[in-house]
C-alpha cells in the first residue's frame, strides 16, 4: 500500500471518528448534572489538549534522532517540523477551547492558572521554533540548529510546569484518572470522551503526515531549482567563453584561459 | 582548560572595558525602564513596594538580552568565532569564559537595577543573603540560556526580535521563582532554605549543563 493510500484511509477515520464525536457529543449525551451543557465542550478540549503533547513529543523524539549521528536523517527533521507546526495549531485550540469554557465556568476569559500558564508559554516557546526554522540557511544548519531549540524547550518544559504549579492551582484536577471503576463520569459520557481522544489523535496523524509529504515535497522542489539553476548558469558560462574565445582568436594568454575555466566551473 | 576560559573571559571583559557598552548603554536603558514602570504605575507607593522584585527582574531580563546578543555578535564579527576554534580552544571553554564575562557585566547590570529600584520603588531587601543567592543562580541561568540560543540565532539575516522571542519563553521559571526569593525575602519568611531558591539553582544547573554540551554544536556553522 502506497503512504498516498493510507494517508487517506487515515483521514477518512478522522473524518468520521470525528463526526461521530460531533453527534455523540451534542445530541447523544446527557448534559452533565452540574455545568449542563457546558460540559460537552469536556469532548473536545481535553483531547486537543493531549494532541499537542503527543506533538510536542513526536518532536522532541524527532529531533533527538536527528541530532543522534547514528540515525542521522532529513526525514527526522521534517518528521519534526511537521508535527511541531501542528502542535501548534492544538495549543492554539487548547487555549481557545479553554478560555471559550472558562468564561461561563469562571467567569472570566483567562485565570493565572498552572496549566494555562504553561499552555500559554508552551505556545510562544513552539511560535519561537518555528520562527527560528524560517532564519534562511543552509538546511543541515537549520535542522541542527531547531533540533538543540526543540530539546533545550522539552528539558524547559516540565521546570516551567513545576514552578507554575507551586505559583498557583486553579484548574480543576484530571477528572479521568482511568475509565475504571474510579471514573467520576457517566458511563456514556466516559466513552464519547475517549472517542474524542481517539477522533483528534487520528486528525493528528493525518495532518501531520500530510504536513511531512508538503515539507519532503518543498525540498525536493528546491533541489530541483536549484539545480536548473546550476544548468543554466553552467550553459551561460559555456556560451559566454565560447563567445570571447571567438572575440579574442588565438589572442588569449595562459592567464586568460585559467580566467574562463574558472569561470565555467 | 582554566588557562582558556580565563583567556575568553578576560577578552570580552576588556573589549567591555574599552567599549562600555554595558555601562553606557544598557544599564542608562534599565534606569530608563526603572522611570517608565513609574510613570506607568502613577506612583502608586504602595502598589511600586510591592511589586518591585517583579520589576526587577522584568527589566534585569530585558537589559541582558541586549548583553547576550552584544556577546554573540563580537564572536560572529569578523569571523572571530572561527579564530577561537582555530586555535584549538575546546568549545566548552568557550562557553564558560563567554559565561564569566556575560556575569561580569550582568552583575553590574543587576547592582545599578537594584540601586534604581532602590531609591525609586522603596524596596527593601529583608534577607540580603537570600537575594544575593538567588540573584547569582539566576544570573548563571539566565547567561547560559542566553549564550545557547544566542548561539543558535545568531546570523546575519536574523531580526532583533528573534532572541527575545525564543528566551524570555524559556526563562519564565526564573522570573518567577527569583521574584518569589525577594518576595519572600522582603516579607521576612525567607531563608536560605526557600522552596523558590532552589527552584532557581536547579533550573540554573540544569542550563549550566545543557548549554556546556550544546554550546558547540549551536555555534558550527
Amino acid at each position: 500500500m502506497s503512504t498516498r493510500v493510507i494517508r487517506g484511509i487515515i483521514g477518512f477515520t478522522a473524518l468520521g471518528l470525528v463526526a461521530a464525536t460531533v453527534v455523540m457529543g451534542l445530541f447523544v449525551t446527557p448534559p452533565d448534572a452540574v455545568q449542563g451543557n457546558l460540559a460537552r465542550l469536556l469532548y473536545v478540549h481535553p483531547p486537543v489538549a493531549w494532541v499537542a503533547y503527543l506533538a510536542y513529543g513526536v518532536t522532541s523524539i524527532a529531533s533527538a534522532l536527528y541530532l543522534w549521528r547514528p540515525t542521522r536523517s532529513r526525514r527526522w527533521d521534517q518528521l519534526a517540523v511537521a508535527s511541531a507546526e501542528v502542535g501548534v495549531v492544538f495549543t492554539g485550540l487548547t487555549l481557545v477551547t479553554g478560555s471559550i469554557w472558562g468564561r461561563p465556568a469562571w467567569g472570566v476569559w483567562w485565570t493565572w492558572d498552572a496549566r494555562l500558564t504553561t499552555t500559554a508559554i508552551l505556545f510562544v516557546l513552539y511560535l519561537g521554533y518555528l520562527a527560528l526554522r524560517r532564519i534562511p540557511t543552509s538546511r543541515e544548519t537549520r535542522a541542527r540548529r531547531s533540533a538543540i531549540a526543540a530539546l533545550i524547550a522539552f528539558i524547559d518544559v516540565p521546570i516551567v510546569h513545576e514552578s507554575v504549579v507551586w505559583w498557583r492551582t486553579l484548574h480543576q484536577g484530571a477528572t479521568v484518572a482511568s475509565l475504571g471503576t474510579n471514573s467520576k463520569i457517566h458511563g456514556i459520557m466516559a466513552w464519547t470522551l475517549l472517542l474524542g481522544f481517539v477522533a483528534f489523535t487520528f486528525v493528528y496523524f493525518w495532518m501531520t503526515m500530510l504536513r511531512f509529504q508538503v515539507e519532503r515535497l518543498a525540498e525536493q522542489v528546491e533541489d530541483e531549482e536549484f539545480k536548473n539553476w546550476e544548468l543554466e548558469r553552467a550553459a551561460e558560462s559555456e556560451i559566454s567563453s565560447g563567445a570571447i574565445a571567438t572575440l579574442l582568436g588565438d589572442g588569449i594568454g595562459d592567464r586568460d584561459d585559467t580566467l574562463i575555466e574558472h569561470k565555467v566551473r | 582548560m582554566i588557562g582558556h576560559i580565563l583567556a575568553v573571559a578576560k577578552k570580552d571583559i576588556l573589549i567591555e572595558y574599552r567599549s562600555k557598552v554595558a555601562l553606557n548603554e544598557v544599564v542608562p536603558f534599565a534606569l530608563a525602564v526603572l522611570l517608565l514602570f513609574g510613570f506607568a504605575l502613577d506612583t502608586q507607593a504602595k502598589v511600586l513596594v510591592e511589586i518591585a522584585p517583579g520589576v526587577f527582574w522584568v527589566v534585569v531580563l530585558f537589559s541582558s538580552l541586549y548583553l547576550i546578543s552584544r556577546s554573540l555578535r563580537l564572536e560572529r564579527d569578523n569571523g572571530a568565532i572561527d579564530g577561537l576554534a582555530l586555535l584549538g580552544i575546546d568549545p566548552i571553554a568557550i562557553f564558560f569564559g563567554k559565561l564569566l564575562a556575560l556575569f561580569v557585566a550582568m552583575t553590574v547590570l543587576e547592582v545599578a537595577a537594584a540601586a534604581g529600584i532602590f531609591v525609586l520603588f522603596s524596596a527593601n531587601l529583608g534577607s540580603l543573603l537570600l537575594v544575593t543567592v538567588s540573584a547569582v543562580a539566576a544570573t548563571i541561568g539566565i547567561g547560559s540560556v542566553g549564550l545557547v540560543y544566542g548561539a543558535l540565532a545568531s546570523s546575519e539575516q536574523v531580526g532583533e526580535s528573534l532572541l527575545p522571542l525564543l528566551v524570555l519563553p524559556l526563562l519564565a521559571p526564573i522570573v518567577i521563582a527569583a521574584t518569589k526569593c525577594w518576595s519572600d525575602a522582603s516579607g521576612g519568611h525567607g531563608g536560605i532554605y526557600d522552596p523558590w531558591l532552589k527552584l532557581v539553582v536547579v533550573f540554573s544547573v540544569v542550563f549550566l549543563a545543557v548549554g556546556a554540551v550544546s554550546f558547540g554544536a549551536a555555534l558550527e556553522d
